[in-house]
């Protein structure tokens, strides 16, 4: 059987002299003439290097002997096996080689797995109590200033929180009637910013913000003294000292997972985003109830608070399925449940939080101040 | 064909073709949320190393992706625990020594300064073990090159240079980068042959001498200002205020310098097996040079692109009817729409256009003013035993620590 000849240089792999060899190309095999001694490379295991940057030619290994290389000049040689070697550029992935991606691909889940969901949470616990107080309270400042950047819609001349007399006054009252039912490590601080979103925060240090936006939505006293008393049952649990502890070291991990490539950026948010949620969907359980034990110790119906869920629902919609992973507070229908089981005045009179009076105050804690604002965009 | 010795290195690598690898790897690396990039990089490599012709034959990256993959996994399994403890553990002490000032608000403490030395030596044994890896995967006329399983007493080696370098305000960084290049070279080998770093440290003082030039001038600057404040001498303090400004684009771009001249005397310091040198002519204004140009034109380049997709965007908004009810919900999404294609874009054009823009025009002005003396000895030289490495470059990929290309 006759074949096409060309000429090249020939590694045999063990020493880094070139050989000038005659070569002869058949359908099934190269045969390579180094002097006098005939190499014989059979077809099916012939190979080439890929994305190779030479103006002409091949480079062909033999898969069964790896160190050598056959270089081959000629470009019409290199097209003509590039078109009757249908796998020249396909190299097989070993056995061995799979199984041990698939053993190392599994040890490297667990720990991540481990780490995430086991080491870091209970070292962030622990580690939560041992700092002190003022240093807590330091950093809250801190994340104050940065809410007030990010979230905070007041015009220049405007003061990002907002006091009138009479809207501070009932504040107050509202703070007085929750806080003589717990104990606070902190020193008290409530606030009210200036922002149209329906939202509320605990921040290290033991402040809390409500947003205008909540206020205005709230139709009692008592769906706002709820929400406040859940915010308190972050600050007393130190939830978000240990959250920021958690993140900070899920973070670095993810990092570790995604590394710095183009789309990581956006991997890494939706990750650390669903690790948060899943943190505080327990905070969140564990606020609601602390939330309920004050009001029921205050003589307050927690069933109020269902009501303001069941408008929330109806106003914003509930977040299900996939969403529910992302959404940091659990389901709506599951905590309107809840309050109303916690409920212990079952529907019998009860001393409301604020006068109606003190309510519209409260209502218009930012609008007082005699300077328009500008009104909600939703 | 010719197979006499001339010890002349070529590159024969163009923009085209490696602009259409980087572009489908940047492409394939965003939608498989970054886990392509191993593959990316064995491809890039693949591309730029066999353009690399020294003495008649071209050089060979034996890497694959998938054994990059696999020892990224079992660099994560050890990892994870170790780097999530210890960025709590610091995060703790920044919560902890969190200080107030008066003036400045809220200023990082201790724990925040600390960060770096617990992680210091992680990072020198990761790049050594990337660079072994890197040549273990290099063959020249199908042997291959190695280096030595001595990544502890290189991390070693390069903490106490760096504590000197520390502690002497920089004055011995020199003699750190010469520490540093002779102890990886005098741990590598090509086949059996093993490279040998010759010279002094001292000499690299020559490699440095804008560098310092540029510290001197920092030093006086800083001076005249101190002077010109107390003196109430308002040209001295200007005076001061100008040459600080001068001297930061002088230790820069003088810093560069020093890296190209620092390889180009430790190369032509260098020594393989017994005979072969190398002489290297490389013109640190031709290198730096093009930096700075590649620098400019990617900003240049992305500037345009970021003014004109703004335009576009801005342009698509401009088309809605403000008093339609759902235009903020409308503007909103093409708002967010644009900002992701943006954001996206950007990222892809500069890792594309800095591979063929600097990084492979730097690698062919490297190569290509590079002489090998004595090549014919090199016929001499043998094969070495593979070096069977399970993570590949996983620690240094882990820790984001790799090398450019």
């Amino acid at each position: 059987m006759s074949g096409k000849y060309t000429s090249g240089k020939f590694f045999d792999g063990q020493t880094a002299t070139p050989h000038e060899v005659a070569v002869e190309i058949t359908p099934t095999q190269i045969r390579i003439a180094k002097g006098s001694e005939a190499i014989i490379w059979p077809m099916e295991n012939v190979k080439a290097l890929s994305d190779q940057a030479r103006r002409q030619g091949i480079v062909l290994e033999c898969i069964d002997s790896g160190e050598e290389r056959l270089v081959l000049p000629d470009d019409t040689i290199a097209d003509h096996l590039k078109e009757t070697v249908p796998a020249l550029f396909k190299r097989r992935v070993s056995g061995k080689m799979k199984r041990r991606v698939m053993i190392w691909g599994g040890g490297a889940v667990a720990s991540v797995c481990l780490i995430l969901f086991v080491i870091i949470p209970l070292l962030a616990n622990t580690l939560a109590t041992f700092i002190p107080v003022q240093r807590e309270v330091a950093m809250g400042n801190f994340t104050i200033k940065q809410i007030e950047n990010v979230f905070v819609s007041a015009k220049k001349d405007q003061p990002k929180t907002c006091t009138t007399p009479q809207g501070q006054a009932a504040l107050d009252k509202m703070i007085d009637r929750l806080t003589p039912h717990f104990e606070n490590p902190y020193p008290p601080s409530v606030r009210v910013m200036r922002s149209p979103l329906v939202n509320a925060f605990a921040v290290p240090g033991g402040h809390v913000v409500l947003f205008e936006g909540l206020l205005k939505d709230a139709e009692s006293p008592e769906e706002v003294a709820g929400v406040l008393a859940h915010e308190y049952g972050h600050v007393v649990n130190r939830d978000p000292t240990r959250l920021g502890l958690r993140t900070a070291g899920s973070a670095g991990i993810l990092g570790l997972v995604f590394g710095d490539f183009a789309g990581g950026f956006a991997a890494l948010a939706l990750a650390e985003a669903m690790m948060n949620a899943d943190y505080s969907q327990e905070a969140e359980m564990e606020a609601d109830q602390f939330s309920h034990e004050v009001f029921a110790r205050a003589g307050l119906p927690s069933s109020r608070l269902a009501d303001f869920f069941a408008r929330l629902e109806a106003e914003h919609g509930d977040v299900e399925g996939l969403l529910s992973y992302i959404a940091t507070h659990p389901e709506l229908k599951g905590r309107e449940a809840a309050a109303n089981a916690a409920d212990v005045i079952q529907g019998a009179d009860f001393e409301p939080v604020l006068t109606s009076l003190e309510f519209a105050a409260l209502k218009r804690i930012c609008t007082d101040d005699k300077r328009v604002i500008e009104e909600d965009e939703t | 064909m010719n197979l006499a010795s001339s010890g002349q290195v070529e590159y024969s690598g163009e923009t085209g073709p490696l602009f259409k690898i980087a572009l489908a790897n940047a492409v394939l690396t965003l939608l498989t949320l970054g886990i392509y990039r191993f593959w990316a990089r064995t491809r890039e490599r693949k591309y730029m190393w066999s353009a690399i012709r020294a003495d008649g034959s071209h050089l060979e990256y034996s890497g694959n992706g998938l054994e990059k993959f696999l020892g990224f996994l079992i660099a994560v399994a050890f990892l994870a625990v170790y780097l999530g403890v210890f960025q709590l553990l610091l995060t703790f002490l920044g919560y902890s020594f969190f200080e107030e000032d008066a003036q400045l608000g809220l200023i990082p403490g201790l724990g925040f300064s600390l960060a770096p030395l617990i992680i210091l030596p992680l990072i020198f044994y990761a790049q050594y073990r990337a660079r072994r890896y890197v040549l273990s995967r290099t063959r020249w006329r199908g042997i291959r090159f190695g280096a030595e399983k001595a990544a502890w007493r290189y991390v070693g080696v390069a903490l106490w240079n760096l504590f000197l370098t520390v502690i002497t305000l920089g004055i011995l960084y020199p003699r750190m980068v010469f520490k540093l290049e002779e102890f990886r070279t005098n741990h590598s080998y090509y086949g059996d042959a093993k490279l040998h770093q010759g010279g002094r440290w001292p000499m690299l003082y020559k490699a440095a001498r804008q560098f310092f030039i540029g510290l001197g001038l920092l030093i006086l600057g800083i001076l005249l200002t101190i002077i010109g404040e107390v003196q109430g001498a308002s040209t001295l303090t200007g005076a001061g205020g100008v040459l600080f400004f001068v001297a930061n684009f002088w230790i820069i771009i003088g810093g560069m310098a020093f890296g190209v001249n620092a390889w180009r005397m430790m190369a032509n310091e260098k020594r393989l097996g017994e005979v072969v040198t190398f002489t290297s002519t490389v013109k640190t204004s031709e290198v730096v040079g093009r930096y700075i140009g590649g620098f400019i034109l990617i900003g240049v380049i992305v500037s345009i692109f970021v003014g004109v997709a703004a335009l576009l965007f801005g342009g698509l908004v401009s088309a809605f009817d403000p008093a339609d009810p759902d235009f903020g919900q409308t503007t909103g999404a093409i708002g967010l729409v644009g900002f992701i294609v943006l954001y996206l874009g950007v990222l892809i054009s500069v890792s594309v256009l800095t591979l063929v823009w600097i990084t492979q025009p730097i690698l062919e002005k490297y190569v290509t003013t590079l002489t090998i003396n004595n090549a014919q000895a090199l016929n001499d030289i043998s094969q070495r035993e593979g070096d069977d490495f399970v993570e590949a470059e996983g620690f240094a990929d882990a820790l984001d620590v790799g090398a450019a290309i």
